[in-house]
């Protein structure tokens, strides 16, 4: 109306900024992303400046961590200027960022393997494990938590909410050993031992020996986000837009599933991107549970070992993963919310 | 059933509560005819929109209904009342639909808008769902949405509220419903925006024979759109009759009181006829020029204009208490600095009351934020009792903002709800104290006291918590806390926007005594022309920024020299039926398109607050 007549010029000069939010909304998303990528790149770039002081922090430092306690100073002195540990400390970082960036995460002190090489082997792994887990807890927690919404304070709610209180507060190793008790050697339904092999595709061949290190995996997560979507979904029950929908003859059930759902999911998927390194712990608890080969088995072993470069490869790994992963949970959630697309956070 | 499109006979809810039966509406009894606009009117609490939601079933589960709500569904009639849900679904929208008081939540921020006024039609009807988004296409059309195809794929948040209000209306209206109910369809909305919705929803009654039941506290809206007059109080219609009626010769006390309790600006008829310049000048033409206030060529009355140059050679030998000098103010959005007050001038002395008006996004609360140091302007100088804000540091900054008090908006928020009230009160007393020394508990105590008598709050009160009072009461405790230090300055930021038309008239008639007891200099921030014009002596227009207009009150509202000014009051509807035809009127001649001023342009980002 009032961009059709220049003439009454209040009207114009009132809205004369109202294209720039209009705009950034619609080509906005390209930039939205490259910001959030720069964003994502600083943080790593901050985690590894930390991951790597702290490490050099360490009394007696990477030498004494693997010669050990009896090490002389010429052992020490002879690993140090071997390793290039008796350069200058930013030199050894800026070393170590150009030769992560080109792959090169180094070499292991004990397992006789190139860092990058050991982590190849597990990363997939690791990731199809805690990908599953999350994908089968979502797959259940946001409709339980839809149902309990929809039907806040019936007998069943209040059954699903304890049985999500007590999933929650068990522990995660406690709960691995319950669910090896009463499923495999009670039951004798699915094998104790995680599929074990080296490539994706060997663990894939055994999916019924998959089916425990998952579920693990998958309970808390299902107990914490289906508690988020409930309560997600109850804010949004109560909003306008509801009432709106149903003063236009919208049923119930399509009010939740059309209107509801969608705008329940933002805070949901928001709280899953932030949720992503709780996972990596997790992981960490379940692979040495059922032995799996995957990168928590490798991050135990080496922080026992003080096995330095692949302790700051695998926090580097992990925190790359961490940032892609709310990154990712970003662009999802500008995807389900347009409001968010203006690029605001 | 004849033409009669809802018959509500003998209707009765009660809400079912933790603390017992809650009865909200007792016996209502109304009909409302085709093409007819029948108004509910009353004070919140008075059970006027819970009748609305009735007559859609949409109440909640904890009410009970009884009684009868009948809709004419073509030849058949259907009683809402005990209709089953999965009947109701098709009533709704088909039948009876429903225009909802908050423009800015009664739309889903995750569908185009058109998708949503799409749904409303395949809720109904089978058609395929290209044929609906055409249909949406032509309802944005209809209901003045510029551009309605591109504006079709856009999400709510990409529109301003006056055009959201626009696409909940196209929603209501997707089916040719034989009844819309309206509850509070212009309250969120600035008055210029409220007028293009008002003529719109008068178009489709004319055009379309749709009845209309209109729930509204604002007995201006009433006079403007409504053909018959139902007041509720404590859940009953206490009166009811034609417009012309109820509202010239009411009948029931309360609607009396209501009335009379209805701030008002001068009619439309003494305007225009001007001494103050020989014709309103367009804005946008000379806006910034203009900021400069009366020098423009009007010699009679170069004294009026207190503001700006004016004001050094100005003989009132009143104390200046706030002095804004060539104000720009800048907000942050995204990293760019968007400028929400641009080079403002304004003066208050000791004993005035100055209004700053303007709609939302003008920058008036930008603007007083300034005044209470809250925010440092990019240029200029906001001076107190005159001393530099921006310059004074430390103690003396403390000691210079302790002679400004300040009331908000919202009663409920701007009280801590886990303290006392006299605790709130005394906590200025505490941080300050009085001439340089501490108060003992004892003192604080007496003037706490002293306080609650000043705003007629029993005695007491100082023991209770804000959730004990009501929303007049909470506004009063804040005007209490807000004179608790003596200010010689008070900023009022549309202290009463949040309470109806009586309570609000109690809370200007506290601070009206007080202000004329007292003597201290006030800037009334507001957006309501009615309040402004019996409370203030002097008024400022802003707008996007920039002063348009000030002087004496009673001058600039009975002769505006800007149009903009003009238009703004001639939005303002009165709640005399005869006068609100004649200002539509002088509007419509003012802006030859219906809500042209304000509802097309979203609001500057950055500016409103």
């Amino acid at each position: 109306m009032t961009t059709a007549i220049p003439a009454q010029s209040g009207a114009v000069e009132a809205g004369a900024a109202a294209p720039a939010p209009v705009r950034a909304a619609r080509g906005g998303f390209g930039r939205f992303l490259i910001r959030r990528v720069l964003q994502a790149l600083v943080v790593i770039l901050v985690v590894s400046v930390i991951v790597f002081a702290l490490l050099h922090a360490l009394p007696g430092g990477p030498a004494r961590g693997v010669l050990g306690q009896q090490a002389t100073e010429e052992q020490i002195a002879a690993f140090e200027a071997a390793n290039g540990l008796d350069q200058p400390v930013v030199l050894q970082y800026l070393s170590f960022l150009g030769r992560s960036l080109t792959g090169d995460l180094g070499e292991s002190y004990l397992l006789n393997q190139s860092v990058s090489d050991a982590i190849a082997l597990r990363l997939p792994k690791t990731l199809l494990l805690t990908g599953l887990s999350l994908v089968v807890a979502v797959l259940i927690a946001v409709p339980v938590g839809v149902y309990q919404a929809v039907r806040r304070n019936r007998a069943v709610d209040y059954w699903l909410s304890t049985l999500a209180i007590v999933a929650y507060s068990t522990p995660t190793f406690f709960l691995g050993m319950l669910l090896i008790l009463l499923l495999s050697q009670t039951a004798g339904l699915f094998p104790a031992a995680a599929p074990q092999g080296t490539g994706i595709a060997e663990v894939l061949a055994q999916p019924d020996a998959l089916v425990l290190p998952v579920l693990t995996g998958a309970v808390p997560i299902v107990a914490t986000f289906s508690r988020y979507m409930r309560s997600a979904t109850l804010d949004n029950l109560g909003e306008d837009y509801v009432r709106t929908a149903r003063a236009k003859g919208t049923g119930r059930r399509r009010v939740v599933l059309r209107h509801v759902l969608r705008n329940s999911l933002t805070p949901v998927v928001a709280m899953l991107g932030y949720y992503l390194p709780v996972m990596f712990g997790g992981a960490l608890v379940v692979e040495q549970l059922f032995n799996y080969p995957g990168m928590g088995l490798l991050f135990w072993s080496a922080a026992q070992s003080s096995d330095f470069p692949v302790l700051l490869g695998c926090v580097l790994v992990i925190s790359v993963a961490t940032v892609v992963g709310s990154l990712l949970a970003d662009v999802v959630q500008a995807v389900l919310d347009p409001r968010t697309r203006g690029g605001l956070r | 059933m004849s033409d009669v499109v809802l018959r509500i006979r003998d209707l009765d809810v009660t809400f079912t509560t933790g603390s017992g039966e809650v009865p909200a509406v007792r016996g209502v009894d109304l009909e409302v005819r085709r093409g007819r606009v029948v108004a509910l009117v009353g004070e919140s609490g008075s059970g006027k929109s819970v009748t609305s939601l009735s007559v859609l079933g949409l109440l909640p589960s904890t009410a009970r209904v009884t009684g009868s709500v009948e809709l004419a569904d073509g030849e058949a009639v259907r009683d809402v009342v005990g209709t089953p849900e999965e009947q109701l679904v098709d009533l709704r929208g088909r039948v009876v639909s429903m225009v909802f008081q908050e423009p800015m939540t009664a739309l889903n921020p995750t569908m185009t808008l058109g998708d949503q006024i799409a749904e409303a039609v395949l809720n109904h009807e089978r058609v395929p769902r290209a044929v609906a988004r055409e249909r949406a296409v032509g309802l944005l059309r209809s209901v003045g949405i510029p551009e309605p195809e591109r504006r079709a794929g856009q999400y709510p948040h990409e529109l301003s509220g006056g055009q959201r209000q626009r696409v909940v209306i196209a929603i209501a209206l997707a089916c040719e419903p034989q009844l819309i109910v309206a509850d509070e369809p212009t309250t969120a909305l600035d008055v210029t925006v409220q007028a293009g919705i008002l003529d719109l929803l008068r178009e489709l009654v004319a055009q379309r024979g749709t009845a209309l039941l209109l729930v509204t506290h604002n007995m201006g809206v009433v006079a403007d759109l409504a053909d018959e007059v139902a007041v509720m109080s404590g859940g009953r219609i206490v009166e009811h009759g034609p417009v012309e009626q109820v509202l010239l010769a009411p009948e029931h006390e309360y609607t009396r009181a209501l009335l009379d309790a209805v701030p008002a600006v001068p009619p439309a008829s003494d305007r225009g006829s001007s001494d103050r310049g020989s014709s309103l000048s367009r804005p946008g033409s000379e806006v910034s020029g203009v900021s400069t206030g009366s020098t423009g060529g009007v010699g009679s009355t170069g004294g009026v204009g207190a503001t700006g140059d004016g004001s050094d050679t100005d003989a009132d030998p009143r104390e200046v208490v706030l002095d804004l000098r060539g104000v720009s103010l800048d907000y942050r959005v995204q990293g760019r600095h968007v400028r929400a007050v641009e080079r403002l001038d304004l003066t208050v002395r000791a004993g005035e009351m100055l209004g700053l008006v303007g709609e939302s996004g003008s920058g008036k609360s930008t603007a007083g934020r300034a005044c209470l140091g809250l925010l440092t302007p990019a240029e200029g100088e906001v001076l107190l009792l005159g001393t530099s804000v921006a310059r004074a540091r430390g103690k003396a900054r403390r000691r210079l903002l302790a002679d400004v008090g300040v009331v908000f908006q919202d009663p409920g928020g701007s009280l801590d709800p886990r303290r006392l009230v006299g605790e709130s009160i005394a906590e200025p007393l505490a941080i300050h104290g009085r001439d340089g020394r501490r108060l003992t508990a004892a003192e604080k105590r007496a003037r706490v006291r002293e306080l609650l008598d000043a705003v007629r709050l029993p005695a007491g009160a100082e023991r209770r918590y804000p959730h004990e009072f009501s929303g007049g009461q909470r506004q009063r405790i804040g005007l209490a806390r807000a004179l608790a230090l003596r200010p010689r300055l008070l900023v009022a930021d549309e202290p009463t926007s949040a309470l109806d038309v009586s309570v609000q008239a109690e809370v200007l008639q506290v601070l009206r005594d007080l202000h004329a007891e007292l003597g201290f200099g006030c800037l009334f921030i507001s957006h309501d022309l009615g309040v402004v014009h019996e409370l203030t002596d002097r008024v400022a227009v802003l707008r996007a920024g920039r002063l348009v207009e000030s002087g004496p009150t009673a001058e600039v509202f009975r002769a505006p020299r800007e149009l903009y000014t003009a238009e703004l009051l001639a939005s303002v509807p009165t709640p005399d039926p005869a006068a609100q035809r004649e200002r539509r009127a002088a509007r419509q001649a003012l802006a030859p398109v219906p809500g042209a001023v304000a509802s097309g342009a979203a609001p500057a980002p950055g500016a409103a607050l």
